[in-house]
């Protein structure tokens, strides 16, 4: 009916500071019927085991539960043994196929901009550390995506700076050049770093379309 | 121009969009954007009287011919976003077109929703 995959550009760049056995960074990108589930985390502590361990752990326990709502997973992830001893920062989220909304929650220092019309804002994220501490109530935030828009993401090996960005970004850069440049750049070099950047690229006219077809109209 | 209402179990919906509709014709719209703009902002303000104990809606006009309207609950939040975002889909025995007319309606929109309430953002550009 539509091809989904040209519905978005993401990529990503991950850089261990040391190999990705001992990286706290991870990232999940997947396709369900419904929508693109993305998840990056940082555990905290680079260079050892336990924390590449954590990390993995995580992963697997994402992976298992997709369809749970954000907020109860994240809930989830904070109280496993393994993440209280380490710490964490967590974004979970989902772009929907069926209407242009990216859902997200996020808890901890972890840099999430959105860049439309060639301005550079900060997005929703609330302050904590998942498996330490974490806000009474967590916020799920939902925005409309809108054609052209950029999502990046990135945890703390990276120094990203709104001024900084702006100059750096050109409108016809794919994800990956885009990703590529920016771990390039800004890369703090002494921890794990990590930089996702997802492309939108449908107009609201497409879901028009699409529910004129799931009515019969066209 | 900002026009700012409350909205309570025991208020009268026909009067708050009245109120609405008296203030979009004072901006002069256009009449596409008038009639998209007061849909939206029934939508949220049925949405606020239908699933929350009270909340409250403003809209401002400012000189960049943008209209941001922010619509705000103390109620437990939206439960299940999936269905939620479906059409057809309501908790609240409606017809159930409120959220993904809400979205279709915004230029842009953004949402902040937990159990202590929800905050919705709806911009629509004259334009």
């Amino acid at each position: 009916m539509y091809q989904v995959r040209k519905m978005i550009d993401f990529n990503v760049v991950i850089e261990p500071f040391v190999d990705s056995a001992t990286c706290g960074d991870f990232c999940i990108f997947t396709e369900k019927e419904d929508y693109f589930y993305l998840a990056i985390g940082d555990v905290g502590g680079h260079g050892s085991v336990n924390t590449g361990n954590v990390a993995r752990l995580c992963t697997d326990v994402i992976m298992q539960n997709l369809d749970k709502p954000l907020d109860e997973l994240l809930l989830q992830i904070h109280s496993l043994e393994d993440v209280r001893k380490r710490g964490l920062v967590l974004m979970l989220a989902r772009v929907y196929k069926k209407t242009p909304i990216f859902e997200h929650v996020c808890v901890g220092n972890m840099k999430l901009k959105l860049v439309r019309h060639s301005v550079i804002s900060d997005m929703s994220i609330q302050e904590g550390i998942v498996g330490y501490q974490i806000p009474t109530h967590i916020n799920t935030n939902l925005m409309k995506l809108n054609k052209k828009d950029r999502l990046i993401m990135a945890t703390d090996g990276l120094s990203l700076y709104n001024d900084k960005l702006k100059d750096r970004i050109e409108s016809d850069q794919t994800s990956k050049a885009l990703s590529e440049m920016l771990m390039t750049d800004f890369n703090r070099k002494h921890d794990d770093a990590l930089v996702g950047v997802l492309t939108w690229n449908v107009s609201d006219s497409h879901f028009v379309a699409i529910k004129n077809t799931y009515q019969g109209v066209q | 121009m900002t026009l700012k209402i409350e909205v309570e179990q025991s208020s009268q919906i026909s009067v708050l969009l009245e109120l609405v509709r008296v203030f979009l014709m004072q901006i002069g719209l256009n009449e596409r954007i008038f009639v998209e703009t007061l849909t939206l902002c029934s939508e949220l303000i049925n949405n606020i009287h239908s699933h929350t104990p009270k909340g409250s809606l403003s809209i401002k006009y400012s000189d960049d011919k943008i209209i941001t309207i922010v619509a705000s609950d103390s109620g437990s939040g939206i439960k299940n976003i999936d269905k939620a975002l479906k059409e057809g889909y309501s908790t609240a025995g409606s017809l159930g077109i409120g959220f993904p007319s809400i979205i279709r309606l915004s230029n842009e929109l953004f949402v902040v929703t937990s159990i202590r309430g929800t905050k919705i953002t709806c911009i629509k550009y004259e334009k």
